[in-house]
């Protein structure tokens, strides 16, 4: 673990003077430098480092946050984004104290649903539940797509960090289909990004459909963890709700059977998403504490989405999947097909919840600890990442928790060892654990997303010096004073 | 009243939810309360349980005994064509898709058999068991 060397965040500015300032922009009700409020902000359920923010703020509007960003970039006053805090990266908690900017409580509406060019319009505070919720009642014909995340988790965070989708095979990850962003750099400009950059003041609700042809910005708001500046609007596009669903269980006895599926029906272009995980994962999410997986029982699972317009597109689909998995099994794999709904109500309807997004898996978030390396892997080396894991796993007495995905169309795949803990009784040989786990992933190729900075020290390790150069160029030139999110990546 | 053991195996697991959905239901306990047999389920491809009814106790091992009083091997696929009433169970042994070893001409053997595992499975699957919200206070 890295350590965090502390700054004074009130070297040039006293504490009283800043939230005198702040209580000034916001108003008394908005702002606290009470540790009470604080103290939610300071932790997460990772085995992150706590630490304090100094004060916590609850903006209504970007007139109040261009005043703060241009405030705190004079003071060089850390700013910490925060929409619901149930990343598993550290990524909120404030290393160097500073502000948190809590956009979930106010700045939290759908500002516009665009049915024709299939898109919405978000505020960063937006969870997934609301956006369902919102479009199931308003825009039936319309879907999000939705990840492996509980409800109350934000859109727009998990937008900018890169996360999965119940799409992913079609569309990749969240970030690639984000059609605009509005955002507030560190000298208080506010740029809109995206085919929404016509108009000086304001941009029409129905100009955010598209993120080309010009030069691409976002490329400096994305998978910066919020060290770039402060985004207070997102675009982000909707799918067309087709009106068959046949989501498939299939079950792989041999221990890396599931990598070769992966990898070719990625490619087969007939699945939403492929949500893979190890026995032990579904036996947790039924509810057993310490679930063991025995030597009859298939070592991995896969809850396949599939959508189709008709009976019949469905039915071709079906078959070729059937085709693909004949073909392995010619091969020596041992994979079988089952209607996943149909056994779901045979063996728990809470195996449901893998599929039902967003949802929130109940014995998962049920010990105070929850932890990952959550990481885009190269598919080809799948077998080998299940494998080295599984040794690992076994070595500490731990149930292994693999999640795997295959992206856009086979192009990548995703490979996600998830732990939950009891902190302050076994995190210790967790966290052992997820950095072994970590120095193999990381040395088959693997790149984490989400990254706490403890796990990017490493990657700093193995990056080539040209992109490090790049990359501080670019935060020097976009953050001068380092005030936005402190401490990410090792900035 | 009935005991259902809580087991921790995948298939355990299925028969244990759909066992439990009727736990109340009186019909499922007259014909589960003393029946004590043990009747061996391979439902392919996945591996056999024996399911032992022992006086009011619901027992699962995931082993085969090796004398049980019923053997019944089914693919999971049929199993489901059986619950969700597409298949009749008559005829799925007709047509040598579920193979029942051990049933005989005791026909309180069919009938139990039928009403504890046919019936609960065509219950479960038109109307899921919902009722496993239990809070795992070891974790908390």
């Amino acid at each position: 673990m890295t350590t965090i060397h502390q700054r004074n965040v009130f070297e040039r500015i006293s504490k009283d003077n800043v939230y005198s300032k702040l209580v000034k922009i916001f108003g008394r009700d908005y702002v606290s430098d009470k540790d009470v409020d604080l103290y939610p902000y300071s932790q997460d359920m990772t085995e992150n480092k706590p630490h304090m923010p100094d004060f916590v703020v609850i903006p209504q509007n970007n007139e109040q946050l261009i005043e703060l960003v241009k405030f705190c970039n004079e003071f060089s006053i850390p700013i910490v984004p925060y929409a619901t805090g149930n990343n598993v990266g550290g990524l909120t908690i404030p290393d160097y104290g500073g502000i948190i900017v809590d956009f979930g409580k106010k700045m939290n509406k759908i500002l516009h649903i665009d049915d024709n060019m299939m898109y919405a319009l978000l505020e960063p505070g937006v969870t997934f539940g609301q956006l369902k919720k919102h479009l199931e009642e308003n825009y039936p014909q319309l879907r999000y797509s939705f990840p492996n995340a509980p409800p109350y988790s934000g859109v727009v965070g998990n937008v900018l960090l890169s996360g999965m989708t119940n799409l992913a095979a079609k569309i990749g990850s969240m970030a690639d289909s984000i059609n605009g962003l509005e955002v507030i750099t560190a000298d208080g400009n506010v740029a809109r990004i995206g085919s929404c950059f016509y108009g000086k003041d304001k941009a029409d609700d129905d100009s955010w459909w598209c993120r080309y042809p010009m030069p691409d910005l976002l490329g400096l708001f994305v998978n910066f963890q919020g060290m770039t500046g402060l985004v207070t609007k997102c675009a982000v596009q909707l799918w067309p709700k087709e009106p068959i669903e046949k989501p498939q269980l299939v079950v792989f006895f041999g221990l890396t059977d599931l990598a070769p599926f992966l990898r070719e029906v990625g490619r087969a272009d007939i699945v939403n998403d492929v949500a893979a995980f190890s026995i032990e994962v579904a036996k947790m999410e039924v509810g057993i504490p310490e679930p063991v997986r025995y030597p009859e029982e298939p070592p991995y699972t896969a809850v396949v989405p599939m959508s189709a317009k008709t009976e019949n597109q469905m039915n071709a689909k079906l078959e070729i999947l059937n085709n693909i998995i004949e073909k392995l099994n010619n091969e020596g794999t041992n994979i079988h097909l089952i209607d996943y709904r149909e056994f779901a109500k045979l063996f728990n309807l809470k195996a449901l919840n893998i599929f039902n997004l967003p949802s929130q898996i109940l014995s998962l978030h049920e010990y105070s600890g929850l932890t990952w390396f959550g990481a885009y892997a190269p598919s080809h080396k799948f077998e080998e990442l299940i494998e080295k894991t599984d040794e690992l796993y076994r070595k500490h007495g731990v149930p292994p928790f693999n999640y795997l995905k295959i992206m856009k169309g086979g192009h990548y795949g995703i490979f996600r060892p998830i732990f939950r803990f009891k902190k302050f009784k076994d995190q210790d040989k967790i966290v052992k654990l997820l950095e072994e786990i970590a120095d193999v992933c990381i040395d088959l190729g693997c790149i984490p997303y989400k990254t706490p900075s403890w796990i990017t020290a490493k990657l700093r390790e193995k990056i080539n010096p040209g992109w490090l150069a790049l990359f501080e160029k670019i935060k020097d030139c976009m953050d001068p004073n380092n005030i936005f999110n402190p401490g990410r990546w090792n900035t | 009243m009935l005991n259902i053991e809580f087991p921790d195996d995948l298939i355990s697991l299925s028969l244990y939810n759909v066992f439990s959905s009727r736990i109340n239901d009186r019909k499922f306990i007259k014909h589960a309360k003393d029946w004590n047999k043990k009747i061996v389920l391979h439902i392919e491809p996945f591996y056999p349980v024996t399911v032992i009814f022992d006086g009011t106790n619901i027992k699962f091992d995931r082993k085969e005994d090796p004398e049980p009083d019923m053997k019944v091997t089914i693919h999971v696929n049929t199993m489901l064509d059986i619950a969700n009433d597409r298949l009749n169970p008559f005829f799925a042994i007709e047509e040598g898709k579920m193979e029942v070893d051990g049933l005989g001409e005791d026909s309180e053997k069919i009938m139990r058999f039928y009403n504890i595992f046919v019936v609960s499975m065509q219950m479960v699957a038109s109307e899921p068991n919902v009722n496993y919200f239990e809070i795992n206070k070891d974790t908390r």
